[in-house]
């Protein structure tokens, strides 16, 4: 740990200090927007392993997160299974869909790919529908009950605060050990320069195949985790306005960081609660902002030159240090 | 054996509504490698404009007409905004959220609930073809999206137009080199692409009902039909839209529940095969 | 002041990469050849001339008019003849469209389609052929013609040689001597020795994005160690 390291060492402190106790001053109802915020935060770092390291916009990424919910749903609500079973068998789940999905899409590349992950996902959501029998179409499942962890009630808002926070920390973790190994680095060159690594020896469709596997699963985490929260899943879960909403997360914190999901989840949720309050057509409001973003802000909040602002901060500092 | 000619009428007929709604969006993706999120929004809008016209006039074809002008004008505007993004990733997410606001929008105007056109009186009567009957405006769309199909083949193959089009999707750059303002062909390929789009929403919409919701399942539809034809062919488009057109009516017919999956399946065996789609170019 | 084509101190960027630092050169009369070993600017040029990449700074004038900011059609719409390197044909276009693609566009000028299946009477017996299915002869014969069809002034052509059998190349320098003379103007970048001093009495040596000097043909033609000083082994 050098000097330089402190501020950075400080100011996390402090933000896991303030994280923890949010739910100490901040009501119910929006205690529970950052919950939910926190849970489209880990879905969007499952996207931004996949754009920013490797290059490729999935998406698909709701649709894992509402399998895992379906799954859990199904074996909770329908099948009665214990809770100790059903989380772990939702999140394979999440991660088979995101397989066959990757199976089919892994040799387009670029807008191809974009374009191959939101049909198939969109045909996923139709499935959901049509399959009655087994998804109960149109609405889904609801009131689906709350599990207990390691012997705590999900039941209310702050356990499952700080269950989805507790997550949030070592899915990031998790997710920066990946980026920063040398596979995560291996992506990153692909995304790059497939040919060099190609020529290198790297099989990189079979890494790449593997990254949306591990998208997936941090995707199925999200949806586990959403489900506590919201109790609920239907087709609407993982069609493209959620993929969509997925999309805005991650470019509005920054596509390149795995920060930036968690940030863009949070601000994201916010902004849709907040514009509830005051009309139901958030969507229009977001489509706007949206636009904007992509004509003026295209690498998000966190891709403002920070370094450029903080070094002018610094010239004028030194320089009042020189006069006295 | 009645029911499987029915189905096979139906697939076909829905095959070549899908080919009208896909045929805009292949050609944009084809000439300008645009990927246009807001296409369901484009069909949806010509659908919502004829319905409005026709209730306010009664007449069907005004409204196919003002519907599909509306569209196009959407369409310019839409390329003008383009033009301020680069990469094709930021111009396919411009375009969602165009189509996203533009969705909405037709929420607060029209309201929720699922509406659906009334059939112009010329097409009202059933069409006796093999034996027995069958309603004639489906026929009608299946002729009207022929005819379309010959005539951009047309367009395409011996007008100056369709040269600089062809060219342009080979090498933009060095058509420029000749001489020619390859822009403004664009954004007339935009607008047609637009008229067409919206043209297909009014037909569409007058046998097929629509609603919210509507714009992103046409986005699918044209996406599969557009990945199984080849991205950029017109023709593989027309492959693509009928045999997405048998798969969901038989789907439909037989197996309700799991229509999607089979739609996903044909999309995964036409991969397995040709990656770039029954008749897409070869990348 | 009647130069056909002025490069002024023209500077040009990929990302951070320098590629042209301060290219100057004149074009007066029938012919301007540039020589280099690869790697050293001369296709950037040609590009940046036309309008295909940015100019970083410097000044570009076309028989008078600056065309450093101009859109390519707007340059090509000047009188400017452009062929790429590796000819870069249409595969999608057959021979015939390739003309047709260039001459609705200009008619009633010194070159039509006829005029071009005269200068060039091998491509009139498969008009229809598509584009990718032609020869590198055949194809140098399109991408010629389909240049000649805006009638240019000026000629801009880049490793025009590149690919082409040696009956092709003698066929090449032919076609360029004839051209000449009818009153257009050639900006030539090649590799091939033989083929610049063939068709012009000095070169202009380019090295590390800029022109390094002008050295006489019969000197160069003769002097293997200049050559390889300035063009690299076994040029």
């Amino acid at each position: 740990m050098t000097i330089k390291q402190t501020p950075k060492i400080l100011s996390i402190i402090f933000l896991l200090i303030f994280a923890f106790t949010i739910p100490l001053w901040l009501g119910s109802y929006w205690t529970q927007t950052v919950t939910m915020g926190m849970v489209i935060g880990i879905t969007a770092m499952s996207f931004i392993l996949l754009t920013g390291y490797c290059g490729v916009v999935s998406f698909a990424q709701m649709s894992f997160y509402a399998m895992a919910a379906y799954v859990f749903a199904l074996t909770i609500k329908d099948y009665h299974w214990p809770t100790y079973i059903s989380i772990p068998l939702a999140i394979l789940g999440a991660v088979i869909l995101s397989a066959i999905f990757g199976a089919i899409a892994i040799r387009s590349k670029g807008i191809y790919f974009l374009m191959m992950t939101l049909a198939l996902s969109q045909l996923f959501s139709g499935l959901m529908l049509d399959w009655q029998s087994v998804t109960h179409g149109y609405s889904g499942f609801t009131g689906v009950a709350r599990p207990s962890i390691f012997g705590f009630s999900l039941m209310k808002t702050n356990p499952r605060y700080y269950t989805t926070l507790v997550a949030l920390i070592i899915c990031y973790l998790i997710l920066l050990r990946i980026v920063s190994s040398p596979f995560g680095l291996s992506l990153q060159g692909m995304q790059d320069n497939t040919r060099r690594m190609k020529a290198l020896g790297f099989n990189t469709d079979l890494r790449r195949f593997v990254a949306i596997l591990i998208s997936g699963f941090f995707a199925g985490i999200g949806g586990i985790l959403g489900i506590f929260s919201s109790a609920s899943v239907s087709p609407a879960t993982g069609d493209l306005s959620a993929n969509v909403m997925i999309l805005m997360a991650a470019l509005i914190g920054g596509i390149w960081r795995l920060e930036g999901g968690i940030l863009g989840g949070i601000i994201v949720i916010f902004l849709i609660n907040f514009t509830k309050q005051f009309t139901i057509r958030y969507w229009l409001i977001i489509g706007v902002i949206f636009i904007l973003i992509m004509i003026f802000l295209p690498n998000g909040l966190l891709g403002l030159n920070f370094s450029k602002i903080s070094s002018k901060i610094k010239s004028g500092f030194n320089k009042n240090r020189q006069r006295t | 054996m009645d029911k499987i000619i029915i189905q096979f009428l139906n697939g076909l007929t829905f095959g070549g509504l899908l080919f009208l709604i896909s045929s805009g969006f292949t050609l944009l993706f084809g000439v300008m490698q645009v990927v246009n999120m807001a296409h369901g929004m484009f069909y949806i809008v010509g659908a919502y404009i004829g319905l409005t016209v026709q209730k306010q006039t009664g007449n069907w074809f005004l409204a196919i007409i003002v519907g599909s002008i509306t569209v196009g004008i959407i369409a310019f505007l839409v390329e003008k905004l383009i033009r301020f993004v680069k990469s094709d990733l930021t111009q396919a997410l411009l375009t969602l959220g165009i189509a996203v606001a533009i969705r909405d929008l037709c929420l607060i105007i029209w309201g929720g609930l699922p509406q659906i056109m009334k059939e112009p009186s010329f097409t009202q009567f059933p069409i006796k073809i093999f034996g027995f009957t069958y309603p004639g405006y489906r026929l009608f769309v299946l002729v009207l999206s022929i005819f379309i199909g010959v005539l951009m083949w047309f367009l395409l193959k011996s007008t100056q137009y369709g040269r600089i089009i062809r060219a342009g999707t080979d090498n933009r750059k060095m058509v420029s080199a000749l001489g020619i303002n390859i822009d403004r062909t664009y954004t007339t390929v935009f607008v047609i692409a637009g008229l067409l789009t919206g043209l297909s929403g009014a037909v569409g919409g007058t046998y097929i009902g629509f609603g919210p919701g509507t714009d992103f399942t046409i986005l699918t539809y044209a996406l599969v039909v557009v990945i199984m034809g080849g991205l950029g062919s017109i023709p593989g488009a027309a492959l693509g839209a009928v045999i997405v057109g048998l798969v969901d009516s038989f789907g439909r017919t037989y197996v309700p529940q799991l229509t999607n999956f089979l739609m996903m399946g044909s999309l995964v065996i036409v991969l397995l095969f040709r990656p770039t789609g029954l008749l897409g170019r070869k990348e | 002041m009647n130069e056909i084509l002025s490069v002024n101190d023209i500077n040009s960027h990929y990302g951070s990469s320098h590629v042209l630092q301060g290219v100057t050169f004149e074009l007066k009369d029938k012919i301007v050849a540039i020589v280099g070993r690869n790697g050293m600017g001369k296709s950037t040029l040609v590009k940046v001339i036309m309008g295909l990449v940015p100019t970083t700074s410097g000044k570009t004038i076309l028989k008078g008019i600056d065309i450093t900011n101009k859109k390519t059609y707007q340059i090509a719409s000047l009188g400017v003849g452009y062929i790429p390197q590796g000819r870069e044909l249409f595969p999608s276009l057959s021979v015939n469209e390739h003309f047709q693609l260039v001459t609705r566009h200009n008619t009633g000028k010194a070159w039509n389609i006829e005029s071009i299946y005269n200068l060039f009477p091998n491509l009139k017996k498969q008009p229809n052929k598509g584009a990718a299915f032609l020869s590198g002869g055949e194809q140098q014969m399109v991408a010629i013609g389909r240049a000649l069809l805006v009638n240019p002034s000026l000629l801009i052509m880049d490793e025009p040689s590149e690919g082409l059998a040696p009956i092709m190349v003698k066929s090449l320098i032919e076609t360029c001597k004839q051209l000449m003379s009818s009153g257009i103007s050639i900006l030539l970048v090649e590799q091939n020795i033989h083929v610049a001093t063939s068709l012009a009495e000095e070169l202009h040596i380019m090295v590390s994005g800029r022109i390094v000097q002008k050295v006489d043909s019969e000197t160069i033609l003769h002097d293997i160690s200049l050559r390889q000083k300035l063009l690299g082994v076994g040029a």
